[in-house]
């Protein structure tokens, strides 16, 4: 199993300064130090790799799971935005054109929070998102409460638990076995239900 | 005796008292019957020089081909083994045993896989616990520094700023995050020409925020558009105008802004903005804005759109804020920045003091501005 590795906790833990360093390049007069910023670029980039590993185990279980109940393509990670994602399609359908997905399905690691985000996304915004929510019932939240864009639920907000003290150590396993369990509540009778709702819409 | 075999022609010797029997030729199968002794002294003497082929088997034994042998050899073989499993047996055997393979395929993998991270540790320049330990040291001493002025900023904070309102203006309407809401509310404070009494306050903010501006230079401006429409799709503010210098000479500008709060950047949508742009911009200066929750760049153009926050424009518009308390929209834009700070930048509004701001060094950004204006 991946490790999430201990400068991603690191990261999270000092995840204010990480952004304006790592991430907004900057410089503050209070941090003139060309050493800790090379520390800082150290820590970001391996934080950009481990996430990409972790991703990509999340990768194979929505393989897993959207292949036994539909289809399913699964991208590479994205290191720099944090993100996997998936075209899925029903079994009986045919592959959807490149760029043109009625239903994508996606595990997300915002950079301002220590979560991990299993989501589902379907064209036609709002009204997808309304039909989602309608059928995977209250456990899951809307794009507006995860900052996703619109067209997308999450189906569990997981914490990545920071450990007290002055340790920089968290397994992933647990986290793994909560975004298998955020998917495996999608059954194949909610997929297709609303794979052939957002089937005609746009956006 | 050496004869000539009449199927391929090949060259084939035989002991001499072997004459008048039949053989089959070892290259092509073909039947060679062997003359009598004298006759093949006549035939070796007259035989053209063609090449030899080795001895064929004596004339006693029958001749095979290779894959007559093998099939002999394989019911041999199979003859010995008694026949007593179905089957689905074998099948079955047959998928354990792949099964196990595969396994143990994995499992090799995973070694090979672990001991490389190991050699890669080893030789790579690792992270260690004592550095990033120093490195939290250095960040905590910051976050203390940054918490001391957070103090002291709010201790001068006026009752009446945004920070301290529970009320956002388009949150009481659940259109906190709707862009076309903050957009228009956004063209209609950057419009002089409106009734907030603001004139040209919170466009001077902007534009001195894009430029240098003095005191005493006058801003014209001519056209002002929000869900400007361009090709299939809506520019969501459009500001053009000019900027009359004091010492005399004057500039034209255009100023665009595309706001993404929780859409995607679309791929083609601000390349068709800049196509756009090129045809109406007849040498002025263009300022792109690209306003989104967290400041990112814009990805789909070519061209030099200026990333801006949500919060950065609260900043901007903070700067002038002080100075419209007697303006008719002063509450108005009071509730708009709360709106900007809780719902988009999700800052937990009303904040009287620093134990409330999760990211201290947004806040003391937001304060610096509130303190120098």
């Amino acid at each position: 199993m991946p490790s999430l590795g201990k400068c991603l906790v690191f990261y999270f833990r000092y995840q204010p300064e990480m952004i304006k360093l790592y991430w907004n390049k900057q410089q503050p007069e209070e941090i003139a130090d060309a050493e800790i910023h090379k520390m800082v670029n150290a820590v970001g980039n391996q934080c950009c790799e481990d996430v990409a590993t972790f991703l990509s185990e999340c990768g194979v279980i929505i393989e897993r799971h959207f292949c036994r109940i539909g289809r399913c393509v699964v991208g590479k990670p994205n290191s720099t935005k944090w993100i996997v994602s998936s075209g899925i399609w029903m079994l009986s359908g045919n592959k959807p054109a490149k760029g043109n997905w009625k239903m994508q399905a996606g595990v997300s690691i915002p950079r301002n929070k220590a979560e991990i985000i299993p989501w589902i996304w379907a064209t036609g915004k709002n009204v997808a998102e309304d039909r989602m929510v309608q059928l995977f019932g209250d456990a899951v939240k809307r794009s507006s409460d995860v900052d996703l864009p619109a067209g997308t639920v999450a189906l569990a907000q997981i914490p990545i638990l920071l450990s007290e003290g002055n340790g920089f150590e968290v397994a992933s396993d647990e986290a793994l076995a909560q975004v298998e369990k955020a998917f495996h509540s999608i059954s194949q009778l909610h997929f297709e239900n609303v794979y052939s709702f957002v089937k005609g819409l746009k956006g | 005796m050496i004869i000539r075999c009449n199927g391929c022609e090949v060259k084939l010797k035989f002991p001499d008292e072997s004459s008048g029997r039949k053989f089959k030729c070892p290259r092509c199968g073909h039947v060679v019957e062997l003359p009598e002794v004298a006759a093949s002294n006549l035939a070796e003497e007259f035989a053209p020089d063609l090449p030899e082929v080795s001895e064929p088997p004596p004339p006693d034994e029958p001749v095979k081909s290779k894959e007559e042998k093998f099939l002999d050899d394989l019911r041999l073989v199979f003859s010995s083994i008694p026949v007593v499993r179905e089957p689905h047996e074998f099948l079955a055997d047959l998928a354990s045993y792949f099964e196990l393979h595969r396994q143990k395929r994995t499992a090799r993998l995973g070694e090979f896989d672990r001991d490389l991270r190991l050699v890669y540790a080893s030789i790579a320049p690792g992270i260690s616990d004592t550095a990033l330990q120093a490195l939290a040291d250095r960040f905590d001493a910051w976050r203390a520094q940054i918490k001391n002025q957070l103090a002291t900023f709010f201790a001068q904070l006026p009752a009446d700023d945004p920070l301290r309102c529970p009320i956002s203006l388009f949150g009481v309407m659940q259109h906190g995050r709707v862009e076309t809401a903050h957009t228009a509310v956004l063209a209609w404070f950057l419009d002089p020409r409106k009734e907030h009494g603001f004139e040209d306050s919170v466009l001077r903010s902007l534009l001195e925020h894009l430029i240098d501006i003095a005191e005493t230079d006058s801003i014209v401006v001519e056209k002002l558009h929000s869900e400007y429409p361009i090709e299939d799709g809506r520019l969501d503010v459009v500001i053009q105008g000019r900027l009359n210098r004091a010492e005399g000479n004057s500039s034209k500008w255009l100023v665009l802004i595309e706001a993404k709060i929780d859409a995607a950047e679309s791929d083609r949508q601000l390349r068709k903005y800049d196509r756009w742009v090129q045809k109406v911009s007849h040498g002025r200066e263009v300022f792109r804005i690209f306003l989104t929750p967290d400041g990112r760049p814009a990805e789909s153009s070519e061209e030099d759109w200026i990333p801006m926050s949500f919060l950065e424009l609260a900043c901007v518009v903070r700067k002038k804020y002080g100075a419209l308390t007697d303006r008719a929209g002063y509450h108005f834009l009071r509730h708009y920045l709360a709106g900007i700070l809780k719902d988009i930048c999700h800052w937990d509004l009303p904040i009287h003091g620093p134990d409330k701001c999760v990211d201290p060094y947004n806040f003391v950004d937001y304060l610096k501005t509130v303190h120098a204006s």
